[in-house]
Formats: structure tokens, sequence, C-alpha cells
């Protein structure tokens, strides 16, 4: 987590008193007044990579990070095992030079030296006295081991026959390793033993580690039902977006860099519609679009949040349990409120499941019944409904209209000649149903009061329910509605409440 | 010789444990000559092979040139095995980038989750209901669209697809679509319906496998599909039990997303109800207060560092809701809007407090709270002309009072003591409403930033609209209380910010409301004249 200023500021300190907090660079923007705090993104096992975790609801990296995470882990504790049982793990063999085998050095020094042997005077009489070596550099190793030349010889025998008797090299090399080790660098092993246990125990220790980690955090992925740090990045990345939006609204067009005209349909002259707030907001959406799909917008969602502390998270999934374990209880009360308020009705409850099946086999037969007569109708017979409304929407001053999700469907590519050329996937976005449901049910409610003459309110009182009516504006924030959909939900008594209702956009 | 049997057994075989064997046993004969001669015949058949070399190296210096040549063998073997390795290393490496590209590739690609049989037909559907349709004049054919659309959904049916997932829906959609273009609207409203209860069913009972985490997007369909069901059937005078029926739907389905709020936000107010407390409050509707609390202040309304409308990244309380929120708040404000068409002005009120506060809990633009406030404002003036109402009655009809009519709870229900408390009740009302209102007004007037950014009617229609509305709401309730002057001022600036923002409603109930003060206008001058002629 870091707050980033920019270098050529008078030069403050990194605040150690947060050690959440460090330096790092700052947008190269044209005013570097600002700094930009850059929270570490949270994580249970992939802390160790700090600020280059992904943010909670990029699943995709917080997986890869996992993965390379158990890779180095899996790699470590491979190592360490090598080192600790290699014969156990290497099907190669352990290389060694031959020259540091000592039961069979021990007339030589070092691989190319000139070794001078003396010829015995009887092939019987072997004699360590007789024999006399003499090289430049023969260590003492080799002279340790001439006085003990029948060991050595044993020790040819007894490699060369396991060597031809199970073929199997690793015994042989073990061997000749703790040899090694135990008399040729009697000097050294102190040392390299301290050195050996040391990479033994780090390597053990980190690949565990990391292995641990890694597992808390597939826990985590995969196994957790609620996940408040995946919530807040959600949620985080949507405001952010509504944020860019509002922030490039306000930057608006450099008019002497772009410039945006359309030709007027009526008198056919190109008009500037670059100060247009259409065309400003759909330019902002676009640029706001734009920074959310870059790389690392995705990776870390907005650079500039705050995320929840571990005890904030732990204290979320509590809560989350405690309220699930007490469901049940609310549960009750809940229908209660239902059942009081619409009276007889039964929320929905016990038979739900039969009503849903109910309604389900209704629908089926009227799907059966509608492709029936499809198959019998000849085409535009049916009645549609009048869209009247929405042309005269789409000719007013704003510009705002056109850029507004359209009723039809757009087909891509666009020079598709047969259906068959479709791109589903990308069409299916463009004209998602869910989306354009979301814009349908997007009502902008609106009271509107009005005020009355005392003298109203003799003969509204005449009645013997409440006499105030209802005002309610509800217009729908889509341009799709037509009127009847849109029209009010209520039954507004309109001789004798003065109030109106409206519809609007 | 020496050297080519090395080769060749390089060459033929790389493994360098071989060489290693080969070279140590070459070596042992080198140095161990003299005993190799009787003793050592087992050591190996590579001995004979080598032991005429030796002979003729008899006795003495083992130069440099013979022990080089086993060196640089094994060096050659072995730089032939790293060469190898080096090779092998590298089409591995390769192996993992490319399959790595491949698999990034088609995770990146665009693709539909749609099986085959249905993915044809969906084709088939879109292409009929394209803009320009050729084959149809250039006109969508929704009725093929409508065929093509209903045997995907079939083959859907057949091919097993999860009946939760957004894929099937979503073809489900596109036929309500089709048959209400094609003026089918009971089966395009039943179709809303069953979806709606299909996600009841499926997030109350657990009857699909869905993730915890996905709830909330469930949580948004379904009020999608509730909100499109009432459009479809409040809009004419609905039957009254279709009416009951539309509440309790909308209702249980809005505790629904409650219920989820309460689980994943500790900052929503849990509801601790008991069902006697519960039993009170339905029984006692009313208890004489108005629990109002303007929320547009400095302390709830987040502007960035410019004053700039923007949304706090760090409201904590936020997080659970911001999936459904807006459709959570559309369905709160219908329901809100349902109790009015009833009458029910004292729900309607009680209702929208809550929602006002929750809104701000919820992080919601600044223009939405804002408009909610000046809507709050609106439905206390309301009240507040029902209790003045009722209070004129009473005072006309001092026999009508009984228990079965009045909201008041008193122990000792006399004809003084309700009076007073309708008439407390209706200055608190008027009193809240002028709150309300001026609360918006001064805020906005405090932040110009936000005053500006209203004025440009660009993003946030809403802040605009809350301005002029509650300046008109103002201009209402002064005109009520008898405030002529004021009560003009404030109609004529709202009119002309409303002319300004293209708030075309608001426009013409402006100048009703102007009208209607030029007639008491004229009315009290003629009652002066009078007054001042009877004089």
């Amino acid at each position: 987590m870091g707050l980033y200023s920019p270098p050529d500021k008078s030069s403050s300190p990194p605040s150690s008193t947060d050690d959440n907090i460090k330096n790092a660079k700052s947008p190269n923007d044209a005013d570097d007044t600002e700094t930009i705090h850059f929270y570490n993104r949270p994580s249970i096992g992939l802390r160790m990579w700090g600020p280059l975790v992904p943010g909670s609801d990029c699943r995709w990296g917080l997986w890869t990070l996992l993965t390379i995470q158990t890779f180095i882990g899996y790699k470590f504790l491979r190592k360490f095992i090598k080192i600790t049982f290699p014969y156990m793990t290497s099907n190669t063999t352990v290389k060694r030079n031959i020259a540091d085998i000592p039961s069979l050095n021990r007339f030589g020094g070092k691989v190319g030296d000139p070794i001078y042997v003396l010829q015995p005077t009887s092939p019987n009489a072997v004699n360590p006295i007789n024999t006399t070596t003499t090289t430049n550099n023969i260590s003492s190793a080799t002279i340790s081991n001439l006085s003990r030349f029948g060991a050595g010889t044993r020790n040819i025998n007894r490699t060369t026959i396991n060597n031809s008797r199970n073929n199997n090299d690793k015994h042989w090399f073990t061997f000749t390793f703790k040899k090694n080790k135990n008399q040729n660098n009697e000097n050294n092993s102190n040392t390299d033993s301290k050195y050996t246990n040391f990479t033994r125990v780090f390597y053990f220790v980190s690949g565990c580690g990391l292995l641990g980690q890694s597992l808390l955090e597939f826990l985590r992925l995969t196994f957790f039902d609620y996940d408040p740090w995946y919530e807040q990045a959600k949620a985080v990345r949507e405001k952010a977006f509504f944020n860019d939006i509002q922030k490039y609204y306000r930057e608006g067009i450099d008019p002497t860099k772009i410039s945006v005209k359309v030709k007027d349909s009526k008198t056919g002259k190109l008009k500037d519609v670059t100060s247009d707030s259409g065309v400003l907001s759909s330019v902002a959406i676009a640029r706001a679009t734009m920074k959310q799909s870059s790389f690392l917008n995705k990776w870390y969602g907005p650079m500039d949040y705050k995320p929840l502390s571990f005890e904030e998270y732990l204290d979320r999934i509590e809560h989350f349990q405690e309220y699930n374990d007490s469901l049940h209880k609310l549960r009750g009360v809940n229908e209660l409120i239902t059942a009081s308020i619409t009276g007889d009705h039964k929320s929905h409850g016990s038979n739900l499941s039969k009503e849903l099946e109910k309604l389900h086999n209704v629908n089926l037969k009227a799907r059966n019944s509608t492709l029936k007569l499809l198959n019998n109708v000849p085409a535009n017979t049916l009645g549609t409904l009048q869209n009247g409304d929405e042309n005269s929407t789409t000719d007013s001053s704003s510009f705002l209209t056109f850029f507004q999700i359209n009723d039809t469907v757009k087909i891509i590519p666009s020079m598709a000649k047969n259906y068959t050329n479709i791109e589903l996937s990308n069409t299916w976005t463009l004209n998602d149903p869910w989306e354009k449901l979301a814009i349908e049910t997007e009502l902008g409610i609106k009271i509107i009061p009005n005020s009355r003459n005392f003298n109203d309110y003799n003969d509204l009182a005449e009645e013997k329910d409440s006499p105030s009516p209802a005002t309610t504006n509800i217009g729908n924030n889509g341009q799709t509605s037509s009127p009847d959909k849109t029209s009010l939900l209520e039954e507004v008594d309109k001789q004798k409440s003065s109030h109106n209702s409206h519809q609007e956009e | 010789m020496f050297n080519k049997v090395l080769l060749r057994s390089s060459k033929l075989n790389y493994n360098p444990s071989i060489f290693q064997k080969i070279s140590a046993v070459q070596r042992n004969v080198i140095n161990i000559t003299p005993l190799t001669n009787n003793n050592n015949n087992n050591i190996n058949i590579n001995n004979q092979v080598f032991r005429n070399t030796q002979l003729s190296t008899k006795r003495t210096l083992v130069s440099k040139s013979l022990s080089q040549p086993p060196k640089d063998a094994m060096t050659t073997a072995r730089e032939i095995a790293a060469k190898k390795n080096k090779k092998i290393v590298f089409l591995r490496t390769a192996f993992f980038i490319t399959a790595g590209l491949i698999g990034l590739l088609y995770w990146a690609w665009p693709k539909h989750n749609f099986p085959y049989p249905v993915a044809k037909f969906l084709r088939k559907g879109l292409w009929e209901e394209r803009d320009d349709n050729r084959d149809n004049n250039g006109m969508p054919n929704y009725q093929a669209a409508l065929k093509y659309y209903l045997l995907a959904l079939d083959k859907a049916d057949e091919v097993g697809m999860s009946k939760i997932s957004d894929d099937y829906t979503g073809i489900e959609l596109k036929v309500a679509e089709m048959y209400e273009k094609l003026n089918m609207v009971d089966n395009a409203s039943r179709i809303y319906l069953e979806l709606s209860y299909r996600y009841y069913d499926c997030l109350r009972n657990g009857t699909y496998d869905i993730d915890e985490m996905e709830k909330p997007h469930y949580i948004q369909k379904d009020l999608r599909c509730v909100i499109k069901w009432l459009q479809f059937n409040m809009s004419s005078q609905p039957h009254p039990e279709v009416f009951q029926f539309a509440k309790g739907l909308l209702l249980s389905h809005l505790l629904l997303a409650e219920e989820e709020l309460m689980a994943k936000s500790p900052e929503f107010p849990l509801n601790n109800l008991t069902k006697d407390d519960l039993q009170k409050q339905i029984e006692h509707k009313y208890s004489g207060t108005i629990n109002f609390e303007n929320m547009i202040n400095e302390d709830n309304i987040f502007l960035d560092t410019d004053g700039y409308i923007a949304l706090d990244l760090e409201q904590k309380s936020s997080y659970a809701w911001f999936p459904f929120k807006d459709e959570f708040f559309t369905a709160r404000d219908l329901y809100s809007a349902m109790c009015l068409s009833t009458k029910d002005i004292a729900s309607a009120v009680n209702y929208k407090l809550t929602t006002l506060k929750w809104m701000v809990l919820a992080g919601m633009a600044p223009g939405q709270i804002m408009l909610s406030q000046a809507n709050l404002g609106s439905l206390l003036y309301l009240r507040g002309e029902e209790f003045e109402g009722k209070l004129n009655y009473l005072q006309k009809h001092p026999e009508s009072l009984n228990s079965t009519n009045t909201e008041v709870v008193a122990d000792d229900l006399n004809l003084t003591t309700t009076m007073r408390l309708y008439n407390k009740s209706k200055d608190e009302c008027y009193k809240a409403a002028i709150e309300c209102y001026e609360a918006i007004i001064k805020f906005t007037r405090n932040h110009s930033k936000l005053r500006f950014e209203s004025n440009i009617n660009g993003l946030n229609p809403s802040v605009s609209q809350a301005i002029v509305l509650s300046t008109y709401g103002l201009g209402v309730v002064n005109l009520h209380l008898d405030h002529l002057p004021q009560a003009e001022k404030l109609l004529n600036d709202s009119l002309s910010m409303s002319k300004q923002i293209g708030f075309a409603e608001l426009t013409t109930e402006a100048e009703n409301e102007l009208k209607k003060l030029q007639a008491i206008k004229a009315e009290k001058k003629q009652l002066e004249s009078k007054q001042k002629m009877d004089q």
C-alpha cells in the first residue's frame, strides 16, 4: 500500500508512521500536484506479492498469481528434497568429477596433473612404502589414502561390483558423495555442511510456506460463501466508473482538437454538436469504458481506494454467519409483515413451487399455441404497437436520444448477408435483453403536489375514506416506453383532485 | 584408439553416467597398471581393450597427452548432452508458452454459452428482428423472430440449459419482448411473473445451485422482472384483488433483497421486531409525530475534493447494495406510489422516510437522494393537507368522531384532543415539508459547483429536477399557507427553471399554480376594495 508522491516535491520522507503507505510513482499528468494513495490489494494467501496482488474481483488474476505461487512453492520443496534425499529424486546421475572420489584417487591429484607411478617389483607384493609418488601438488588426502591402500582396494571392488550387479548408479554415487565429503574436503566440510543445512532449511520453510499460503488462498477462492473483499472491489469498480464519467464529462471535449458535426436532416446543413450534452456524455462514457478495459484497471480495479482491513473482513463474515443462523426467525417476521400489509394474499411461501409449476405450464401452453398460430398466420398480420411516441422523442432537440439504446436489433457484423454470418456473442451482447429490460424498468418517480383552496376540503371530507388524492409522476428514463406502459400505476381520482399525472422522460 | 572408442560410445549413448563409468574404469586401469596384470581381471572388459595401450605406456609417466583425451571426450560428450538438454528445455518452454497463449486467446475470445442448436435459432431470430429487414420491407419481422425464439427456447429445454442462467432467461425475455411487440400482453406479463417466481424460489429455497456471491445479481434480475410485471398490470385501473396481489408480490421480493442486505451489510439496521411490536405497529399506524430527518447535508452528500458530484469509494455501508440498488429503490418508490394511489398517504410517507435513509446508506448518487427528499417533501405536504381536511371535516361534523375512522391513538378519544392532535400533526407536516425543500435549495446554493452541474443538464438531470421540484413545492406550500408574495416569487422561479431544463410537466403545473395565485390575489383585491367600499 503506498502513498505515491512525485519526486520533484519537497523531499518528504516516506511516511513511516503507517507502514501500509509507501512511495510510488504519481501519474504523469500535466499537473502532478495530486498524490494517489495506492493500497495493496487484500488477500489471504498472496500477501507476499505486495503491490502485485490483483483486485479481489479480478478472479483470473488471483488464479494466475495463485498458480505461480504454488509452482514456486512446489519447486522449492522439490529442491529441498533433492538436496536432502538426492537418490530418491534424481533419475539422472549426480555428476561428480571422478577425481573427487577418494578411493579411486589415491595416486592422483587433479585431473590433468602428471602422475608418476613406480612399477612395483612384484605384482603380489603390494607395499605402500615402495610406492612413491612425486607430483607437483600431492594433497594430504592422497597421502592419507596411500596409508589406507587396502581399504581403497576393497572400495574399488565394492563399487564396481555394485555397479555391475544391479546396474543401479544411485547407490554408488551416494557412496562416493559421502566419502567425498568426509575425506576430501575436511577443511571445508564444516562451512559446507552449514551452507547445505541453511539452504535445506530455507527451501523447506519457504516451500512449505508458499504452498500453505496457496492453500489458504485456494480455500478463500473456492470454499468461502461470502467474500467481502470481492463485494467491495466490485462495488468500487462500478463507483469509479460513475466517477470517471462525471470527470470526463466535466472535462468535455477540446473544441480545437475535435469537433462533431451532424447533418441536419431538414436543412441539410452541417451542425456543430461538439458541445451538445449528448455528445459530451457519450464521449465521457466511451473514455470511462476505455479506462475500465485497460489491463491495469482490470487487474487492480480503481487505484485509489482503501480496501477493508482484515479485521473488517472477518467481522463481515462473522456477521454474515450470525445472520444466516437466525434467518428463520427473521423470515417469520417478514412474512407476517407481508401478510399484514397485503391482507389475505399469502406471500410466496409453502406453495410457491406449486404456483411456479402452474405458471410454467400455462406459459408452456401459451408457447405451443403461439407457435401453432405463427405457423398458420401470414407475416405482419398480428398487431404491433404503435411507436409514435418514440418517434416524437427522437425528434427532440437534444442530441441525447441519438445515443440511447435503440429499440431495434443491430447485427454484428453489419455486413452480414445471411443469418449464418452473425457473430452471436457480440450481437447478443449488443442487444442484451437484460440491458434492455434495465432501461425499461428505470423509472424516475416524481411527486408533484398542487395547492388547493381550503373550500375543497369540505367536499373531500364528505368521503369517509382518507381524503387526500394521490399525485405521482412516474416516468420512464429510457426512451423506449410506449404511453400505456408507463402511465400511472395508481387510480388517480381526477375529478376530485386537482392533481395531474404525467408521463415524462 | 582410446579416443575413438570413447567417442564412438559417446555417440551411441549419450547417457553421461556411462562416460563417467567408462572414464572411471579407464583411469583405474591407468593408475593401477601394475596390479591389473594378474589380480584385476574382473574389473571390466574395457580393461582388456585398453590393456594394450597401457602396455605401451608401461613404466612411469602418464603424460598430459595421455590423460587429456578422456577429459576432452568427456567434455565433448557433456557438451552434446548439454546441447541436447538445452534443446529439450527450449522445446518445453516453447510448448508451454504456446499453450499459454492459446489458452489466453481462447479465454479472451468472445464466445457465447449457447449450445449449437439453440444458437442456430437465435441467429435466425436476431436476423429476422434486425432493424432493416429487407425480406420484410425494411421492417423488423417480429412474428418470424418470435417463432425462432420460441423454437430456441424449446431446444434449450431439450438440451437442458440451466433455467436460472442469464442465457436461458435472456431467450425468455426475448420471447416476452416479441409478445409485447405483437400485442400479446398477457403472455408477456406472465413470462415476467414466472421469471420473478423462479428467481424467488431459487433465492429463497435454493432450488438451483447458485453461488452466494452471485445472489445480488439474481436479486437484481428478479426486481427488474417484478417492476416490469407491475408496469404491465398497474397501467389501467386494476382489480382490487390484482392490486393486493401486486402489493404482496412487490413487498415479498423487496424483503428478499432486504434479507440479503441484512446479511451482508452490518451497517444495515437489523430488523429486530418481535411479533408483538409488529402487531402494535400495524394497529397503530399513526402515533402523532413525524420522524423526519433532513438528509441533504455535508455528512450525507458526498462531493469530491473539488466539490463536484462523485460517489464515495470508501463508504463501507454501500458495498452490499451495489449490484441491485437502482432496481431496489425504483421498486420501493413504486410501493410508495401504490400506497399513494390507495390514498394511504401515511404508509407512503413512512415508507419514503425509510427509503430516504437507506438511499444514503446505499451511497446513491447525490441527485437521486435529493430528488427522493423532494418527493418526500411533496408527500409530507400531502399528508399535512390530509390532516387539514380531516380537521375541517371534524369541525363541521363533530358527530362523526369515532374510533374507526381516526388514526389517532389516544386513551380517551374526545373531540378536543383529536382536533388538537390533528392540528399539531398538520403543522408538523407542513414544517417538515418546508424543511425538506429548503434543505435542498440551501445545499445547492452552498455548493455552487453542484448547481453549475445541474445547469448543464447532462448526466445528472435529477439534481436540477430536485432543485426545481423543491422550489415549486416550496411555492405551493407558501401559497397554501397564504404567503402570497413568497409563493409568487418561488413559483415564477420554478417556472423559468423548469423551462430551462425541459421539465415539461412541472412547467404546466407551475403555470396552473400561478393562475390560481393570481385568482386568489384578485379575490383578495376584490375583498379589500369591498371592505374599503363598505368603510
